[in-house]
């Protein structure tokens, strides 16, 4: 393998690793609080509408990424709410906010835009060119990223302490051991997982709006099941922030290989399959690995 | 007391069910131009013709079938998210199997429609078999794969739909429309009801005596309920992927019958949402086989509502998604055994689960 190659991969790895790793640290709060939230892939397409919506009524990136995190939470809140306040099932109700944004942002996009359609932000392109040392190979991968990769890096430490080295995470992951549990701590353990929740929209929604800082667009579909493979992040870096991190990292390596595969005679149509192959394949043997041991 | 909170779970279901409607009239009466107009083609536009009537009765056939396919997984504690994929694939391989018979049939259509929807059936099956032989050598979640291997097929058949497989004389990234022998006998022409929706009714039928008076299908319930507890009792592992199995074939047999029923073609993203419809259908029946019945016959109405709405007012044909999303969001699924979490909070709560076998 070339070196340039090895770098160019290395790029788009991290890049592909950081919206991801926000949106699975905020799903690790809630698997904490053991209330694991499924909303994470609604959550980030919602950022991204509400991205895309807030920079073309403002021109500002801020406060479209702000947008994001608002929409992100909102629907969290949703989730959260119905299966703390309403004893709803919080799978279910997470399903339920993955089906409910399609369908909302579309008739919002209809009604605001005239279109179902691509959302063009020209502003949002803004935060998503690379520095000046993007060209240095290896260097440029860590130093030369678009400003939004640093943002999202600050969002994935911020939770990750969060869930590590604060008294909310501690309470947080009291409250995901049982009722009994916390409440004999006197931790009133339905507002953290209600927190959790929001936390963990917040995080999913400023996933979204870099995704869609990256077409500086809002586009149908565009988050594309990263939401889910943010949650098989948990899961295969066994529910703890640095493994969550890694195992982001790996999976953004799988899809800048599949992204690279083009060369290997794939349509790009069928490329886009790949991701997922490669995410259920590396959750199989991570997971077969793990009970051998 | 356990009936007391059967009904209770039933008054929740119904209450969810109306406050999404609600919504819906609210949504009508704010955004149109001409509220009166949109409710009426909203809730009463459906049943206004025979022909509307008899289109959502077809519509509700393949989303029952992919319903069934969800009760029976959900029953035995597998969560199969890939419905919507494993449809797509059963959409495909039943076109494929009538391609490869021929444009002038060699077979009788009496032989030729079995063996497409056996097709379709059996690619469904295939996909989750792979979800089924992940969890039991690796222990790898059946949510996540089947999720993923979905997603994975879902841009598999659409390539292979609008690529290798397209009819080239049309403009629709389609294959070509199936030679009219070839198709879903119509039961009342010139509406799109064909045997599709009747088979899907039969599949209930039979669906419900599987679970309700069957030894297997009880045995299914039980290791759904407590895998650890059923198998102390001599139930084998086999069950739940055995399941998870027949929940694919069912829904890739739901894909079969979009492509042999009113489509009579395989078009790119023809599943439109089955697969996760049929999910939601499920859980509004509480995975009862025969509760899916009018549970699919309401979101089929939402759809033809929404549609025509959408046709003589200004609103969105989206409407219906967010209907059925709301109804999902509160559809209180305390039913459902499987994941952590779930069993953890309701240990947590005390309770003894009130079982998805009831």
């Amino acid at each position: 393998m070339s070196i340039d190659l090895a770098a160019s991969l290395l790029t788009v790895a991290l890049a592909a690793a950081a919206p991801l790793a926000v949106a699975a640290l905020g799903g690790l709060l809630t698997e904490a609080a053991g209330s694991l939230s499924v909303a994470l892939e609604g959550c980030m397409l919602l950022g991204a509408f509400a991205a895309a919506a807030a920079a073309r009524a403002s021109d500002s990136v801020t406060l479209a990424i702000l947008a994001a995190i608002a929409a992100g939470m909102l629907l969290a809140a949703l989730v959260g709410g119905a299966a703390g306040a309403l004893g709803a099932d919080v799978f279910i109700a997470g399903l339920a906010a993955n089906l409910l944004a399609p369908g909302a942002i579309s008739i919002a996009s209809q009604a605001l835009f005239g279109t179902k359609g691509v959302v063009q932000a020209e502003v949002l392109g803004s935060y998503a060119r690379q520095g000046p040392l993007s060209s240095i190979p290896f260097i440029g991968a860590l130093l030369g990223q678009e400003p939004l990769f640093y943002v999202l890096s600050g969002a994935a430490a911020l939770l990750a302490a969060t869930y590590s080295k604060t008294v909310f995470g501690l309470r947080l992951r009291a409250a995901g051991e049982g009722r009994e549990v916390s409440e004999a701590a006197g931790i009133a353990s339905g507002r953290y997982r209600f927190a959790a929740h929001l936390a963990a929209g917040g995080a999913a929604g400023l996933a979204g709006a870099a995704l869609a800082s990256h077409v500086a667009a809002f586009v149908p579909g565009l988050s594309a099941g990263r939401g889910w493979i943010a949650l098989v992040a948990i899961y295969l870096g066994g529910k703890r922030p640095l493994g969550v991190i890694l195992a982001c990292l790996g999976l953004g390596l799988l899809i800048a290989v599949s992204n690279a595969a083009q060369g290997l005679g794939l349509t790009a149509e069928l490329l886009a399959a790949l991701p997922f192959v490669a995410t259920a394949l590396a959750l199989v043997a991570w997971k077969r690995l793990e009970r051998r041991a | 007391m356990r009936s007391r909170a059967r009904s209770e779970a039933w008054l929740a279901r119904i209450a969810a069910l109306s406050l999404a409607l609600a919504l819906a009239a609210a949504y009508a009466v704010l955004a149109s131009s001409e509220p009166r107009r949109a409710l009426a083609a909203f809730f009463i536009g459906p049943f206004s013709s025979p022909y509307t009537f008899f289109a959502l009765l077809e519509n509700a056939g393949p989303l029952l079938v992919c319903a069934l396919g969800a009760a029976i997984a959900f029953r035995s504690g597998a969560f199969n998210l890939g419905g919507e994929g494993q449809a797509a694939v059963g959409c495909l391989a039943s076109a494929l199997v009538l391609r490869a018979l021929g444009p002038s049939p060699s077979l009788e259509p009496g032989l030729a429609l079995p063996l497409a929807l056996l097709g379709a059936a059996a690619a469904g099956a295939a996909l989750a078999s792979l979800s089924a032989f992940a969890e039991s050598w690796s222990g790898a979640e059946i949510l996540l794969t089947t999720f993923l291997l979905s997603q994975a097929a879902l841009i598999t058949v659409d390539w292979a739909i609008g690529g290798p497989f397209r009819d080239l004389g049309s403009n629709l990234l389609a294959m070509a429309p199936l030679p009219g022998q070839y198709r879903l006998p119509r039961l009342a022409p010139p509406s799109p009801l064909s045997l599709g929706a009747a088979l899907a009714l039969g599949l209930a039928l039979a669906a419900s005596l599987f679970v309700g008076r069957t030894r297997l299908g009880y045995e299914l319930s039980l290791y759904g309920r407590g895998p650890g507890f059923a198998r102390a009792s001599g139930l084998g592992k086999a069950l739940g992927s055995g399941a998870l199995i027949l929940s694919g074939a069912l829904s890739g047999l739901a894909g079969g019958l979009l492509v042999l029923g009113q489509a009579g073609r395989a078009v790119e993203g023809m599943t439109g949402g089955v697969g996760w419809n049929g999910l939601a259908a499920a859980l509004i029946a509480n995975n009862a086989p025969l509760a899916a019945i009018p549970s699919a016959l309401f979101l089929s109405w939402l759809d033809a509502g929404a549609r025509q709405a959408s046709i003589v007012s200004d609103l969105s044909p989206d409407a219906s998604t967010v209907m059925k999303a709301v109804a999902l969001l509160l559809i209180t699924a305390r039913y459902l055994p499987g994941i952590g979490t779930w069993r953890k909070r309701r240990l947590a709560r005390g309770r003894t689960g009130q079982g998805a076998g009831q």
